[in-house]
Protein backbone atom coordinates (compact mmCIF):
# COMPACT_ATOMS: atom_id res chain seq x y z
CA UNK A 1 0.00 0.00 0.00
CA UNK A 2 1.26 3.43 -0.98
CA UNK A 3 0.90 6.08 1.73
CA UNK A 4 0.93 9.00 -0.67
CA UNK A 5 -2.00 7.45 -2.52
CA UNK A 6 -3.72 6.84 0.77
CA UNK A 7 -3.45 10.45 1.86
CA UNK A 8 -4.41 11.88 -1.52
CA UNK A 9 -7.66 9.83 -1.50
CA UNK A 10 -7.91 9.93 -5.25
CA UNK A 11 -7.22 13.66 -5.32
CA UNK A 12 -9.99 14.41 -2.81
CA UNK A 13 -7.80 14.23 0.29
CA UNK A 14 -8.80 17.68 1.49
CA UNK A 15 -12.46 16.69 1.64
CA UNK A 16 -11.94 13.30 3.23
CA UNK A 17 -9.36 14.44 5.79
CA UNK A 18 -11.30 17.63 6.41
CA UNK A 19 -14.20 15.45 7.53
CA UNK A 20 -12.25 12.90 9.57
CA UNK A 21 -10.06 15.64 11.03
CA UNK A 22 -13.03 17.77 12.06
CA UNK A 23 -14.61 14.75 13.71
CA UNK A 24 -11.49 13.86 15.69
CA UNK A 25 -10.82 17.49 16.57
CA UNK A 26 -14.37 18.06 17.81
CA UNK A 27 -14.39 14.88 19.86
CA UNK A 28 -10.96 15.59 21.36
CA UNK A 29 -11.92 19.15 22.21
CA UNK A 30 -15.15 18.01 23.82
CA UNK A 31 -13.34 15.42 25.92
CA UNK A 32 -10.78 18.00 27.10
CA UNK A 33 -13.48 20.55 27.97
CA UNK A 34 -15.62 18.06 29.87
CA UNK A 35 -12.61 16.77 31.80
CA UNK A 36 -11.63 20.32 32.68
CA UNK A 37 -15.17 20.98 33.84
CA UNK A 38 -15.37 17.97 36.12
CA UNK A 39 -11.87 18.54 37.49
CA UNK A 40 -12.80 22.13 38.28
CA UNK A 41 -15.94 20.97 40.08
CA UNK A 42 -13.99 18.39 42.07
CA UNK A 43 -11.29 20.92 42.94
CA UNK A 44 -13.91 23.32 44.22
CA UNK A 45 -15.24 20.66 46.57
CA UNK A 46 -11.72 19.83 47.81
CA UNK A 47 -11.22 23.53 48.46
CA UNK A 48 -14.47 23.65 50.42
CA UNK A 49 -13.30 20.77 52.61
CA UNK A 50 -9.94 22.43 53.26
CA UNK A 51 -11.56 25.74 54.16
CA UNK A 52 -13.88 23.93 56.52
CA UNK A 53 -11.03 22.05 58.18
CA UNK A 54 -9.06 25.25 58.70
CA UNK A 55 -12.04 27.04 60.17
CA UNK A 56 -12.63 24.11 62.52
CA UNK A 57 -9.03 24.21 63.75
CA UNK A 58 -8.95 27.89 64.47
CA UNK B 1 -37.74 0.30 42.71
CA UNK B 2 -34.04 -0.33 42.49
CA UNK B 3 -33.83 1.76 39.34
CA UNK B 4 -35.34 4.74 41.10
CA UNK B 5 -32.61 4.55 43.68
CA UNK B 6 -30.13 5.62 41.04
CA UNK B 7 -32.23 8.61 40.03
CA UNK B 8 -30.87 10.37 43.10
CA UNK B 9 -27.84 12.42 42.05
CA UNK B 10 -25.88 11.25 45.10
CA UNK B 11 -26.07 7.59 44.09
CA UNK B 12 -25.85 8.22 40.36
CA UNK B 13 -22.59 10.16 40.64
CA UNK B 14 -20.40 7.17 41.68
CA UNK B 15 -22.33 4.82 39.38
CA UNK B 16 -21.69 7.07 36.38
CA UNK B 17 -18.06 7.31 37.45
CA UNK B 18 -17.78 3.54 37.17
CA UNK B 19 -19.54 3.42 33.80
CA UNK B 20 -17.59 6.16 32.03
CA UNK B 21 -14.30 4.21 31.55
CA UNK B 22 -16.15 1.20 30.14
CA UNK B 23 -18.13 3.14 27.61
CA UNK B 24 -15.09 5.25 26.80
CA UNK B 25 -12.96 2.17 26.17
CA UNK B 26 -15.69 0.58 24.09
CA UNK B 27 -16.03 3.79 22.07
CA UNK B 28 -12.31 4.04 21.33
CA UNK B 29 -12.03 0.34 20.41
CA UNK B 30 -14.99 0.57 18.07
CA UNK B 31 -13.71 3.82 16.63
CA UNK B 32 -10.30 2.30 15.84
CA UNK B 33 -11.92 -0.79 14.34
CA UNK B 34 -14.40 1.29 12.34
CA UNK B 35 -11.75 3.66 11.02
CA UNK B 36 -9.50 0.74 10.09
CA UNK B 37 -12.30 -1.02 8.25
CA UNK B 38 -13.48 2.19 6.64
CA UNK B 39 -10.12 3.57 5.56
CA UNK B 40 -8.07 0.45 4.80
CA UNK B 41 -10.34 -2.53 4.21
CA UNK B 42 -13.46 -1.16 2.53
CA UNK B 43 -12.99 -0.99 -1.26
CA UNK B 44 -13.17 2.13 -3.35
CA UNK B 45 -16.67 3.02 -4.50
CA UNK B 46 -16.90 2.56 -8.26
CA UNK B 47 -19.08 5.64 -8.71
CA UNK B 48 -17.81 8.13 -6.16
CA UNK B 49 -14.21 7.03 -5.77
CA UNK B 50 -12.39 7.45 -2.47
CA UNK B 51 -14.39 10.45 -1.33
CA UNK B 52 -17.35 8.27 -0.36
CA UNK B 53 -15.40 7.37 2.80
CA UNK B 54 -16.75 10.57 4.34
CA UNK B 55 -20.02 8.72 4.91
CA UNK B 56 -18.29 6.69 7.63
CA UNK B 57 -18.32 9.90 9.64
CA UNK B 58 -21.27 11.64 8.08
CA UNK B 59 -23.97 8.99 8.45
CA UNK B 60 -23.16 8.07 12.09
CA UNK B 61 -23.05 11.73 13.17
CA UNK B 62 -26.32 12.46 11.38
CA UNK B 63 -27.96 9.49 13.07
CA UNK B 64 -26.66 10.54 16.45
CA UNK B 65 -27.83 14.12 15.88
CA UNK B 66 -31.42 12.91 15.59
CA UNK B 67 -31.12 10.10 18.12
CA UNK B 68 -29.76 12.32 20.88
CA UNK B 69 -32.64 14.75 20.46
CA UNK B 70 -35.02 11.81 20.76
CA UNK B 71 -33.31 10.66 23.96
CA UNK B 72 -33.49 14.22 25.29
CA UNK B 73 -37.22 14.22 24.59
CA UNK B 74 -37.55 10.95 26.53
CA UNK B 75 -35.75 12.49 29.50
CA UNK B 76 -37.94 15.58 29.14
CA UNK B 77 -41.04 13.44 29.63
CA UNK B 78 -39.44 11.78 32.67
CA UNK B 79 -38.43 15.15 34.03
CA UNK B 80 -41.88 16.71 33.67
CA UNK B 81 -43.89 13.67 34.77
CA UNK B 82 -41.75 12.29 37.61
CA UNK B 83 -40.01 15.56 38.50
CA UNK B 84 -36.66 13.80 38.72
CA UNK B 85 -33.78 16.24 38.80
CA UNK B 86 -31.44 13.73 37.23
CA UNK B 87 -33.48 13.60 34.01
CA UNK B 88 -33.09 17.33 33.53
CA UNK B 89 -29.39 17.06 34.23
CA UNK B 90 -29.15 14.33 31.59
CA UNK B 91 -30.87 16.59 29.04
CA UNK B 92 -28.39 19.31 29.85
CA UNK B 93 -25.50 16.84 29.58
CA UNK B 94 -26.65 15.45 26.23
CA UNK B 95 -27.46 18.72 24.49
CA UNK B 96 -23.90 19.96 23.78
CA UNK B 97 -22.93 16.55 22.40
CA UNK B 98 -26.04 16.52 20.22
CA UNK B 99 -25.23 19.98 18.94
CA UNK B 100 -21.66 18.95 18.14
CA UNK B 101 -22.83 15.86 16.25
CA UNK B 102 -25.33 17.97 14.32
CA UNK B 103 -22.66 20.47 13.38
CA UNK B 104 -20.34 17.63 12.33
CA UNK B 105 -23.08 16.07 10.23
CA UNK B 106 -23.57 19.38 8.42
CA UNK B 107 -19.85 19.98 7.99
CA UNK B 108 -19.10 16.48 6.66
CA UNK B 109 -22.22 16.64 4.50
CA UNK B 110 -20.92 19.80 2.90
CA UNK B 111 -17.49 18.28 2.31
CA UNK B 112 -19.07 15.19 0.83
CA UNK B 113 -21.48 17.18 -1.30
CA UNK B 114 -18.85 19.35 -2.96
CA UNK B 115 -17.01 16.54 -4.84
CA UNK B 116 -20.14 14.42 -5.27
CA UNK B 117 -22.84 16.92 -6.23
CA UNK B 118 -20.58 19.84 -7.07
CA UNK B 119 -21.94 22.03 -4.27
CA UNK B 120 -21.21 22.47 -0.58
CA UNK B 121 -24.77 23.20 0.32
CA UNK B 122 -28.04 22.25 -1.33
CA UNK B 123 -31.41 23.07 0.15
CA UNK B 124 -32.12 19.38 0.29
CA UNK B 125 -34.81 18.21 2.71
CA UNK B 126 -32.42 16.26 4.90
CA UNK B 127 -29.76 18.96 5.08
CA UNK B 128 -32.31 21.67 5.76
CA UNK B 129 -33.96 19.76 8.57
CA UNK B 130 -30.57 18.96 10.08
CA UNK B 131 -29.80 22.67 10.05
CA UNK B 132 -33.10 23.36 11.81
CA UNK B 133 -32.25 20.64 14.32
CA UNK B 134 -29.04 22.51 15.06
CA UNK B 135 -31.13 25.65 15.70
CA UNK B 136 -33.28 23.66 18.13
CA UNK B 137 -30.19 22.49 20.03
CA UNK B 138 -28.81 26.02 20.12
CA UNK B 139 -32.16 27.36 21.32
CA UNK B 140 -32.26 24.86 24.16
CA UNK B 141 -28.69 25.65 25.23
CA UNK B 142 -29.37 29.39 25.07
CA UNK B 143 -32.51 29.08 27.19
CA UNK B 144 -30.95 26.88 29.85
CA UNK B 145 -27.89 29.10 30.12
CA UNK B 146 -29.92 32.30 30.30
CA UNK B 147 -32.08 31.24 33.24
CA UNK B 148 -30.18 31.63 36.47
CA UNK B 149 -32.51 29.67 38.74
CA UNK B 150 -31.44 26.09 38.00
CA UNK B 151 -34.75 24.54 38.99
CA UNK B 152 -36.60 26.76 36.58
CA UNK B 153 -33.98 26.22 33.87
CA UNK B 154 -34.45 22.46 34.20
CA UNK B 155 -38.20 22.56 33.76
CA UNK B 156 -38.19 25.23 31.06
CA UNK B 157 -35.57 23.31 29.12
CA UNK B 158 -37.51 20.06 29.41
CA UNK B 159 -40.69 21.73 28.18
CA UNK B 160 -38.84 23.33 25.26
CA UNK B 161 -37.31 20.01 24.24
CA UNK B 162 -40.73 18.39 24.39
CA UNK B 163 -42.31 21.10 22.24
CA UNK B 164 -39.37 20.85 19.86
CA UNK B 165 -39.64 17.09 19.55
CA UNK B 166 -43.34 17.37 18.66
CA UNK B 167 -42.31 19.86 15.99
CA UNK B 168 -39.43 17.87 14.52
CA UNK B 169 -41.65 15.55 12.41
CA UNK B 170 -43.75 18.53 11.28
CA UNK B 171 -40.60 20.42 10.34
CA UNK B 172 -39.20 17.43 8.47
CA UNK B 173 -42.47 16.90 6.60
CA UNK B 174 -42.83 20.58 5.74
CA UNK B 175 -39.25 20.83 4.49
CA UNK B 176 -39.74 17.73 2.36
CA UNK B 177 -42.96 19.18 0.98
CA UNK B 178 -41.22 22.46 0.26
CA UNK B 179 -38.42 20.55 -1.44
CA UNK B 180 -40.76 18.75 -3.83
CA UNK B 181 -42.45 22.05 -4.67
CA UNK B 182 -39.07 23.50 -5.68
CA UNK B 183 -37.69 20.72 -7.82
CA UNK B 184 -34.36 22.47 -8.41
CA UNK B 185 -32.48 21.53 -5.28
CA UNK B 186 -33.45 17.88 -4.99
CA UNK B 187 -30.55 15.47 -5.02
CA UNK B 188 -30.57 11.72 -5.17
CA UNK B 189 -28.37 9.90 -2.75
CA UNK B 190 -27.51 6.58 -4.36
CA UNK B 191 -26.20 4.65 -1.43
CA UNK B 192 -27.50 1.67 0.47
CA UNK B 193 -28.69 -0.32 -2.49
CA UNK B 194 -25.30 -1.14 -3.93
CA UNK B 195 -23.22 -0.75 -0.82
CA UNK B 196 -20.62 -3.44 -0.25
CA UNK B 197 -20.92 -5.46 2.95
CA UNK B 198 -17.65 -4.14 4.40
CA UNK B 199 -18.79 -0.56 3.80
CA UNK B 200 -22.01 -1.20 5.65
CA UNK B 201 -20.16 -2.94 8.46
CA UNK B 202 -17.68 -0.08 8.82
CA UNK B 203 -20.52 2.41 8.92
CA UNK B 204 -22.42 0.44 11.56
CA UNK B 205 -19.30 0.08 13.71
CA UNK B 206 -18.66 3.80 13.48
CA UNK B 207 -22.28 4.47 14.42
CA UNK B 208 -21.89 2.20 17.42
CA UNK B 209 -18.66 3.98 18.35
CA UNK B 210 -20.41 7.35 18.21
CA UNK B 211 -23.22 5.96 20.34
CA UNK B 212 -20.85 4.68 23.01
CA UNK B 213 -18.91 7.94 22.89
CA UNK B 214 -22.11 9.93 23.39
CA UNK B 215 -23.00 7.83 26.44
CA UNK B 216 -19.52 8.17 27.92
CA UNK B 217 -19.23 11.91 27.40
CA UNK B 218 -22.79 12.58 28.60
CA UNK B 219 -22.20 10.56 31.76
CA UNK B 220 -18.97 12.43 32.34
CA UNK B 221 -20.67 15.78 31.83
CA UNK B 222 -23.60 14.85 34.03
CA UNK B 223 -21.14 14.08 36.82
CA UNK B 224 -19.74 17.58 36.49
CA UNK B 225 -23.25 19.02 36.48
CA UNK B 226 -24.18 17.02 39.58
CA UNK B 227 -21.16 18.34 41.47
CA UNK B 228 -21.80 21.91 40.37
CA UNK B 229 -25.40 21.76 41.48
CA UNK B 230 -24.95 19.83 44.68
CA UNK B 231 -21.77 21.43 45.95
CA UNK B 232 -23.50 22.70 49.06
CA UNK B 233 -24.93 19.31 50.03
CA UNK B 234 -23.13 17.20 52.58
CA UNK B 235 -22.79 14.07 50.45
CA UNK B 236 -20.42 15.66 47.93
CA UNK B 237 -17.77 15.83 50.70
CA UNK B 238 -17.74 12.04 50.76
CA UNK B 239 -16.97 11.38 47.08
CA UNK B 240 -13.68 9.64 46.53
CA UNK B 241 -12.28 12.49 44.42
CA UNK B 242 -12.67 14.78 47.44
CA UNK B 243 -10.00 12.97 49.48
CA UNK B 244 -7.14 15.42 49.69
CA UNK C 1 -63.76 51.57 30.41
CA UNK C 2 -63.41 49.22 33.31
CA UNK C 3 -60.76 46.56 33.58
CA UNK C 4 -61.74 43.64 35.74
CA UNK C 5 -59.58 42.88 38.71
CA UNK C 6 -58.55 39.28 39.39
CA UNK C 7 -60.89 39.19 42.39
CA UNK C 8 -63.87 39.76 40.14
CA UNK C 9 -62.88 36.82 37.94
CA UNK C 10 -63.70 34.44 40.73
CA UNK C 11 -67.37 35.22 40.57
CA UNK C 12 -67.92 33.68 37.15
CA UNK C 13 -68.12 30.12 35.84
CA UNK C 14 -64.86 28.37 34.87
CA UNK C 15 -65.62 28.05 31.16
CA UNK C 16 -65.81 31.81 30.87
CA UNK C 17 -62.14 32.10 31.70
CA UNK C 18 -61.29 32.23 28.02
CA UNK C 19 -63.65 35.13 27.36
CA UNK C 20 -62.73 37.00 30.50
CA UNK C 21 -58.99 36.82 29.83
CA UNK C 22 -59.48 37.74 26.17
CA UNK C 23 -61.78 40.66 26.99
CA UNK C 24 -59.39 41.99 29.59
CA UNK C 25 -56.38 41.89 27.29
CA UNK C 26 -58.29 43.47 24.43
CA UNK C 27 -59.44 46.27 26.71
CA UNK C 28 -55.87 46.84 27.85
CA UNK C 29 -54.66 46.83 24.26
CA UNK C 30 -57.32 49.34 23.24
CA UNK C 31 -56.11 51.71 25.93
CA UNK C 32 -52.69 52.02 24.33
CA UNK C 33 -53.61 52.41 20.69
CA UNK C 34 -50.07 53.38 19.79
CA UNK C 35 -48.86 49.98 20.80
CA UNK C 36 -51.73 48.40 18.96
CA UNK C 37 -50.73 49.74 15.55
CA UNK C 38 -47.00 49.23 16.04
CA UNK C 39 -46.96 45.68 14.68
CA UNK C 40 -49.07 46.74 11.74
CA UNK C 41 -46.88 49.72 10.91
CA UNK C 42 -43.77 47.58 11.26
CA UNK C 43 -45.22 45.05 8.83
CA UNK C 44 -46.16 47.70 6.27
CA UNK C 45 -42.82 49.48 6.44
CA UNK C 46 -40.64 46.39 6.26
CA UNK C 47 -42.61 44.94 3.34
CA UNK C 48 -42.21 48.24 1.54
CA UNK C 49 -38.46 48.20 2.10
CA UNK C 50 -37.95 45.21 -0.16
CA UNK C 51 -38.81 46.88 -3.48
CA UNK C 52 -36.53 49.74 -2.46
CA UNK C 53 -33.69 47.36 -1.71
CA UNK C 54 -34.13 45.11 -4.72
CA UNK C 55 -35.41 47.47 -7.40
CA UNK C 56 -38.74 47.93 -9.07
CA UNK C 57 -38.62 44.98 -11.49
CA UNK C 58 -42.13 43.61 -11.53
CA UNK C 59 -41.23 40.01 -12.38
CA UNK C 60 -38.67 39.69 -9.63
CA UNK C 61 -40.89 41.42 -7.06
CA UNK C 62 -43.77 39.14 -7.85
CA UNK C 63 -41.47 36.15 -7.51
CA UNK C 64 -40.34 37.11 -4.00
CA UNK C 65 -43.69 38.50 -2.80
CA UNK C 66 -44.94 35.39 -0.94
CA UNK C 67 -41.69 35.00 0.95
CA UNK C 68 -41.40 38.68 1.80
CA UNK C 69 -44.97 39.03 3.04
CA UNK C 70 -44.70 35.89 5.16
CA UNK C 71 -41.31 36.64 6.69
CA UNK C 72 -42.47 40.15 7.56
CA UNK C 73 -45.71 38.89 9.10
CA UNK C 74 -43.69 36.41 11.12
CA UNK C 75 -41.35 39.14 12.40
CA UNK C 76 -44.26 41.46 13.17
CA UNK C 77 -45.88 38.80 15.34
CA UNK C 78 -42.52 37.97 16.94
CA UNK C 79 -41.99 41.60 17.93
CA UNK C 80 -45.31 41.79 19.76
CA UNK C 81 -44.91 38.54 21.71
CA UNK C 82 -43.55 40.22 24.87
CA UNK C 83 -46.95 41.97 25.13
CA UNK C 84 -48.60 38.62 25.88
CA UNK C 85 -47.26 38.12 29.39
CA UNK C 86 -44.55 40.69 30.12
CA UNK C 87 -46.68 43.43 31.70
CA UNK C 88 -48.80 40.96 33.67
CA UNK C 89 -45.65 39.27 34.88
CA UNK C 90 -44.09 42.50 36.08
CA UNK C 91 -47.15 43.84 37.92
CA UNK C 92 -48.05 40.50 39.48
CA UNK C 93 -51.31 39.98 37.58
CA UNK C 94 -49.98 36.76 36.12
CA UNK C 95 -49.61 35.28 39.57
CA UNK C 96 -53.19 36.23 40.32
CA UNK C 97 -54.28 34.53 37.12
CA UNK C 98 -52.51 31.33 38.12
CA UNK C 99 -54.23 31.43 41.52
CA UNK C 100 -57.67 32.29 40.14
CA UNK C 101 -60.42 29.73 39.96
CA UNK C 102 -60.40 29.67 36.18
CA UNK C 103 -58.31 26.91 34.60
CA UNK C 104 -54.98 28.40 33.58
CA UNK C 105 -54.98 26.84 30.07
CA UNK C 106 -58.25 28.64 29.33
CA UNK C 107 -56.92 31.94 30.60
CA UNK C 108 -53.78 31.51 28.48
CA UNK C 109 -56.03 30.64 25.55
CA UNK C 110 -57.92 33.85 26.11
CA UNK C 111 -54.74 35.86 26.17
CA UNK C 112 -53.66 34.24 22.90
CA UNK C 113 -57.02 35.03 21.30
CA UNK C 114 -56.62 38.65 22.33
CA UNK C 115 -53.07 38.74 21.01
CA UNK C 116 -54.13 37.31 17.68
CA UNK C 117 -57.04 39.73 17.36
CA UNK C 118 -54.70 42.67 17.95
CA UNK C 119 -51.72 41.55 15.82
CA UNK C 120 -52.28 38.59 13.50
CA UNK C 121 -55.70 39.68 12.32
CA UNK C 122 -54.71 43.29 11.45
CA UNK C 123 -51.62 42.01 9.64
CA UNK C 124 -53.74 39.54 7.67
CA UNK C 125 -56.28 42.25 6.86
CA UNK C 126 -53.69 44.65 5.49
CA UNK C 127 -51.69 41.96 3.64
CA UNK C 128 -53.71 42.13 0.36
CA UNK C 129 -52.79 45.82 0.14
CA UNK C 130 -49.13 44.96 0.55
CA UNK C 131 -49.50 42.21 -2.04
CA UNK C 132 -50.76 44.81 -4.49
CA UNK C 133 -47.41 46.60 -4.19
CA UNK C 134 -45.79 43.46 -5.51
CA UNK C 135 -48.17 43.05 -8.43
CA UNK C 136 -50.11 40.03 -7.20
CA UNK C 137 -53.48 39.46 -8.85
CA UNK C 138 -56.84 39.04 -7.12
CA UNK C 139 -56.69 35.29 -6.65
CA UNK C 140 -53.17 35.40 -5.23
CA UNK C 141 -54.15 38.22 -2.88
CA UNK C 142 -56.98 36.12 -1.59
CA UNK C 143 -54.60 33.22 -0.91
CA UNK C 144 -52.18 35.56 0.91
CA UNK C 145 -55.05 36.75 3.06
CA UNK C 146 -56.45 33.26 3.71
CA UNK C 147 -53.00 31.88 4.49
CA UNK C 148 -52.23 34.61 7.00
CA UNK C 149 -55.67 34.24 8.54
CA UNK C 150 -54.96 30.55 9.18
CA UNK C 151 -51.24 30.87 9.87
CA UNK C 152 -50.98 33.82 12.25
CA UNK C 153 -52.87 32.00 15.05
CA UNK C 154 -50.18 29.32 14.90
CA UNK C 155 -47.52 32.03 15.09
CA UNK C 156 -49.21 33.47 18.17
CA UNK C 157 -49.56 30.06 19.81
CA UNK C 158 -45.98 28.87 19.27
CA UNK C 159 -44.78 32.33 20.23
CA UNK C 160 -46.76 32.22 23.46
CA UNK C 161 -44.78 29.16 24.56
CA UNK C 162 -41.52 31.00 23.93
CA UNK C 163 -42.80 34.18 25.59
CA UNK C 164 -43.90 32.28 28.69
CA UNK C 165 -40.64 30.35 28.98
CA UNK C 166 -38.45 33.45 28.75
CA UNK C 167 -40.42 35.60 31.21
CA UNK C 168 -38.12 37.73 33.31
CA UNK C 169 -34.96 36.32 31.75
CA UNK C 170 -32.18 38.73 30.82
CA UNK C 171 -32.07 39.44 27.07
CA UNK C 172 -35.38 37.68 26.73
CA UNK C 173 -36.42 39.16 23.38
CA UNK C 174 -33.44 37.79 21.44
CA UNK C 175 -33.68 34.52 23.31
CA UNK C 176 -37.35 34.26 22.44
CA UNK C 177 -36.59 34.78 18.76
CA UNK C 178 -34.00 32.02 18.97
CA UNK C 179 -36.49 29.61 20.51
CA UNK C 180 -39.48 30.48 18.41
CA UNK C 181 -38.16 31.06 14.90
CA UNK C 182 -37.14 27.43 14.20
CA UNK C 183 -40.62 26.35 15.27
CA UNK C 184 -42.14 28.88 12.84
CA UNK C 185 -40.56 27.23 9.82
CA UNK C 186 -43.44 24.87 8.89
CA UNK C 187 -45.92 27.77 9.00
CA UNK C 188 -43.64 29.83 6.78
CA UNK C 189 -43.26 26.98 4.30
CA UNK C 190 -46.95 26.19 4.04
CA UNK C 191 -47.99 29.84 4.00
CA UNK C 192 -45.55 31.00 1.34
CA UNK C 193 -46.07 27.70 -0.47
CA UNK C 194 -49.79 28.34 -0.77
CA UNK C 195 -49.20 31.64 -2.55
CA UNK C 196 -46.49 30.20 -4.75
CA UNK C 197 -48.56 27.24 -5.86
CA UNK C 198 -51.32 29.65 -6.86
CA UNK C 199 -48.80 31.66 -8.85
CA UNK C 200 -47.65 28.55 -10.71
CA UNK C 201 -51.24 27.61 -11.50
CA UNK C 202 -51.62 24.89 -8.89
CA UNK C 203 -54.24 24.62 -6.21
CA UNK C 204 -53.47 26.28 -2.88
CA UNK C 205 -55.91 24.05 -1.02
CA UNK C 206 -53.31 21.51 0.13
CA UNK C 207 -51.07 24.11 1.75
CA UNK C 208 -54.01 25.96 3.25
CA UNK C 209 -55.47 22.81 4.75
CA UNK C 210 -52.10 21.98 6.28
CA UNK C 211 -52.06 25.43 7.86
CA UNK C 212 -55.59 24.85 9.14
CA UNK C 213 -54.52 21.47 10.54
CA UNK C 214 -51.62 23.12 12.37
CA UNK C 215 -53.95 25.79 13.74
CA UNK C 216 -56.54 23.29 14.94
CA UNK C 217 -54.09 20.89 16.56
CA UNK C 218 -52.35 23.88 18.13
CA UNK C 219 -55.60 25.06 19.68
CA UNK C 220 -56.01 21.70 21.38
CA UNK C 221 -52.49 21.26 22.70
CA UNK C 222 -50.80 24.65 23.00
CA UNK C 223 -52.86 26.20 25.85
CA UNK C 224 -51.71 23.39 28.12
CA UNK C 225 -48.08 23.86 27.13
CA UNK C 226 -48.35 27.62 27.68
CA UNK C 227 -49.99 27.10 31.06
CA UNK C 228 -47.18 24.73 32.05
CA UNK C 229 -44.60 27.25 30.86
CA UNK C 230 -46.23 30.07 32.83
CA UNK C 231 -46.22 27.94 35.98
CA UNK C 232 -42.56 27.03 35.44
CA UNK C 233 -41.62 30.68 35.05
CA UNK C 234 -43.51 31.79 38.16
CA UNK C 235 -42.17 29.12 40.53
Amino acid sequence: MNWADFFSMGGRGLFVWGSFGAFLAAVTLEIILVRLRIHRAQAEIREQIIVQKISEQS
Amino acid sequence: MSLFKYSAPSSFYPLAGKMVPWFGALASLLCVAGLYLGLFVAPEDFQQGEVYRIIFIHVPTAWMAMFIYLVMAGYAVLSLVYQTRLSSMMIEALAPTGAIFTALALWTGALWGRPTWGTYWAWDARMTSTLILLFLYVGYLALVNAIEDKKRADKAGALLVLVGSVNVPIIYFSVKWWNTLHQGASVSISQGNKMAATMLLAMLIMALACWMYAIAIALCRVRAIILEREKNNAWVRTIKEANV
Amino acid sequence: MKVQTPAEFELQTPERGLLVAAARDIKLAMRSRGELVQALVFFVIVVSLFPLAIGPETVLLKRIAPGVVWVCALLAVLLTLPRLFQQDYLDGTLEQLVLSRYPLPLLCGGKMVAHWLTTGLPVALVSPLMGLQFGLDAKELLVVFAGLLLGTPVLTMLGAIGAALTLGVRGSSILMALLVLPLYIPVLIFGAGAVESTMTGLDAAANLSLLAALALSGMVAVPFAVAAAVKISLD
